[in-house]
C-alpha cells in the first residue's frame, strides 16, 4: 500500500515531517498514519515516542485532511 | 478571417500565459485558505487549524509526563504552486500585404498562417511549449510556515493531584519520645575528658502515625559544662542508635555539691514543614565530687574579761 508523504515542498523548512517533541529526529507524516492509524511513531530505534492524534480536538484539520486526499486520489 | 495588428498577434499568448499564472497564484491562495485555517467566524480572527497530539515526555526527574502538542496543518501540507519556467511560442504569420500605415506609426496587419496540411480543424501553427517548475515559496507563505511552526504549542497534560492532605490537628503525647541510654564511655564525668553516650529514641506510636521529622539540638546544664561536636540541629530516627560526643568543662569541679550536670535534649518534631511540638529531655551525668574540704577558718571570740 502506498502511503503519501505529506511533503509541499524542499525549499526552506521542509514540511511534510515532525520533529519528534522527545529526540528531535525527524518524524515522516503520511495520511494513512494520520487518518487510519491515528498516530505517529519516532522512527529512532531508542527513541521511539508515540504521538497519539486527538481526534475530538483536530476535527477540522482532520476533514480537511479528508477532502484534500480525496482530491489528491481524483488528480493522480 | 480577420487581420490583427501584429503586435496584438504577439502579446495574445503571452498575455495569456500571464493570466493563467495569476490564476494560478489565487487558486493557490484559496487552497490555503480552505485547508490550512479554520472556517472563518464573523468578524473573527482566523485561526490556523492545528493537529493536537499527545506523548509521553521523560521528566528529568525519571518520571514520565503526559504531554500535548499543537502543530499547525499548514507544516504538513502538501499544497505546492508551479509557475511557467519556459515557454517557447512557434507561430507561422501571414502578413497582409496592405501593411497600413496610420497616424504616422506603420502598423503590419496579420493573420495565422494556414498550415499545409489545415485539411483538419484540429491542426493549428502556433505551438506553445511550456515547461514548468514548482514555484519558490512565496514569502509570505514563508513567513506563515515559520511563524507557525513556531507556533507549535506543548502543553502539560495535568497531572492527576493528590487529595491535598487533611488538616488534621497534630495531638502528640507532652514527651512523644523515650531515650534509652545503651553506652556510655564512663560512669562518671571528669572535667576536660571526651565523654560519648550511645542513645535509642523510641517514638511513641502518636508519632509514628505523622510522616514526622523528629531532630534534636544537644546543650547542657550549667551552660558550657559541655562542649559538643557538630551544634546543629540533627534528625533521628525511630530505634535508630544515635551516639552522642562532647567534651567535659575543666571547670565542673568547681561547681557546687549539689549541682547536677545534665545532657539537655531539645527534641522538636516537625509535621509538614512546621514545627509541631517539642520538649526537653535530659540525662544527669554523675561526676566525681571532691572529698577534699574546703579548710575552715574559725575565728574564736575573745572571752570577756570580767574584772
Amino acid at each position: 500500500m502506498k502511503h503519501t508523504t505529506l511533503t509541499s515542498h524542499d525549499q526552506g523548512k521542509k514540511s511534510g515531517q515532525m520533529m519528534c517533541p522527545n529526540c528531535s529526529e525527524a518524524i515522516p507524516v503520511t495520511f494513512h498514519a494520520l487518518l487510519v492509524e491515528g498516530k505517529l511513531i519516532c522512527k529512532n530505534p531508542s527513541c521511539k515516542t508515540v504521538l497519539q492524534l486527538n481526534r475530538a480536538q483536530s476535527q477540522t484539520a482532520i476533514s480537511s485532511m479528508k477532502k484534500l486526499q480525496a482530491g489528491l486520489k481524483e488528480i493522480s | 478571417m480577420a487581420d490583427f495588428d501584429l503586435h496584438e498577434l504577439l502579446a495574445a499568448p503571452i498575455l495569456a500565459m500571464n493570466e493563467a499564472e495569476a490564476q494560478n497564484s489565487a487558486r493557490y491562495v484559496e487552497l490555503l485558505e480552505e485547508y490550512a485555517f479554520e472556517p472563518a467566524k464573523a468578524g473573527g480572527i482566523r485561526k490556523l487549524s492545528t493537529l493536537s497530539f499527545s506523548y509521553m515526555r521523560a521528566e528529568p526527574d525519571g518520571t514520565a509526563q503526559l504531554q500535548n502538542v499543537e502543530i499547525p496543518l499548514v507544516q504538513f501540507l502538501p499544497i505546492s504552486g508551479v509557475s511557467i519556467e519556459t515557454a517557447k511560442l512557434n507561430y507561422a504569420l501571414k502578413i497582409n500585404p496592405s501593411t497600413e500605415k496610420a497616424s504616422g506609426r506603420l502598423k503590419m496587419l496579420g493573420r495565422l498562417a494556414e498550415t499545409v496540411e489545415s485539411n483538419t480543424p484540429l491542426s493549428g501553427n502556433l505551438n506553445i511549449e511550456i515547461q514548468l517548475k514548482q514555484v519558490d515559496m512565496p514569502q509570505g507563505v514563508m513567513s506563515l510556515l515559520q511563524a507557525s511552526s513556531s507556533g507549535v504549542r506543548e502543553v502539560p497534560m495535568p497531572k492527576e493531584e493528590p487529595a491535598p492532605p487533611v488538616d488534621v490537628p497534630v495531638e502528640l503525647p507532652d514527651k512523644f519520645i523515650d531515650f534509652e541510654v545503651l553506652e556510655k564511655s564512663a560512669k562518671v564525668i571528669a572535667p576536660g575528658q571526651d565523654y560519648a553516650t550511645v542513645i535509642r529514641p523510641s517514638f511513641v506510636e502518636g508519632l509514628k502515625k505523622y510522616d514526622a521529622k523528629v531532630s534534636l539540638t544537644l546543650s547542657s546544664h550549667p551552660k558550657g559544662a559541655l562542649s559538643f561536636e557538630g551544634q546543629d540541629k540533627q534528625v533521628i530516627n525511630d530505634r535508630e542508635d544515635f551516639k552522642i560526643k562532647f567534651l567535659t568543662s575543666p571547670r565542673i569541679d568547681e561547681y557546687k555539691a549539689s549541682t547536677k550536670v545534665k545532657l539537655l535534649i531539645l527534641v522538636s518534631a516537625e509535621i509538614d514543614g512546621k514545627e509541631a511540638a517539642q520538649f526537653t529531655h535530659s540525662i544527669v551525668l554523675q561526676r566525681r565530687i571532691s572529698r577534699k574540704r574546703p579548710e575552715k577558718i574559725i575565728t574564736k571570740k575573745p572571752r570577756k574579761v570580767i574584772k
